[in-house]
């Protein structure tokens, strides 16, 4: 990937982006270097996958475990 | 299921088991995740929810509310866990400065499958430092905002925005080299 300034400053704010954490102008000018941009355009993208991955990627507790768990920790509160 | 409100969390600080039970029930499940994120252990990470809850009930009178009781649970459980971590001396130790190479990356983020999903990503997070993991765990898994996790992780907002910054460039390099 060519890195210019220009995209070296977008990938630093990307992540804010991202979150909605960026101002209205920085977004603008963020929107307007993705128009034009396609390799900006694709980090874009890959962040958005692996944040979806990590969202996707949830554990899970048993309705088993969840019933022993309540056990144990009750069971040690009565015993103090 | 009534949701946390002043009421519970009175009860809770009273120590009143029934109080205390709907906030496991409420809470046991987000926090298991987090903790398995970290701890990438079954077992590890039931015992360490489990030390989570007995822990916060044991310290309820003390509780003052000045963070909301969820973020108050999960910098418990991220205490048991790092204490886990030093115990077992599981420490993760890392070069940091390969987050800079950030060169000839493939586009490998086409997988849809939901199986898969799970181990891809907590391989990948098993090579990330604890610190780094911590953060990403906590807003992109969990979704906790950056003012909640800096509470937690005892870091400025800016603090933690440069660290979930950099552990992200990482997991994506992890990602791509899993592949």
């Amino acid at each position: 990937m060519k890195e210019s300034k220009k995209c070296l400053e977008i990938l630093k704010n990307l992540c804010g982006y991202i979150d909605n954490e960026l101002t209205g102008k920085c977004c603008e000018e963020i929107e307007a270097h993705l128009r034009e941009c396609p390799e900006c355009r694709g980090e874009l993208k890959k962040m958005e996958s692996i944040l979806s991955l990590c969202k996707k990627s949830r554990e899970s507790l048993t309705k088993t475990e969840k019933k022993r768990l309540k056990e144990n920790i009750f069971n040690s509160i009565e015993k103090e | 299921m009534r949701l946390i409100d002043k009421e519970l969390i009175e009860k809770f600080k009273n120590q009143d088991k029934e109080a205390f039970s709907e906030i496991v029930e409420e809470y046991s499940e987000r926090l298991y995740n987090i903790i398995y994120k970290m701890v990438l252990n079954r077992d590890d990470s039931l015992d360490i929810l489990q030390n989570t809850f007995l822990k916060a009930f044991k310290a309820a009178p003390r509780f003052k509310g000045e963070s909301s009781l969820y973020t108050y649970l999960v910098a418990i459980a991220l205490n048991e866990a790092r204490e886990r971590f030093r115990k077992e001396k599981r420490f993760l130790f890392f070069d940091l400065d390969i987050i800079d190479e950030e060169k000839n990356i493939p586009d490998i983020y086409e997988e849809k499958e939901k199986e898969g999903v799970r181990e891809r990503v907590n391989s990948a997070l098993k090579k990330l430092p604890e610190s780094f993991r911590e953060v990403l765990v906590l807003k992109d898994v969990d979704g906790l905002s950056l003012k909640e996790i800096s509470e937690i992780a005892n870091l400025s907002e800016g603090g933690v925005k440069t660290r979930l910054y950099r552990a992200r460039m990482l997991l994506k390099r992890m990602l791509n080299e899993g592949k």
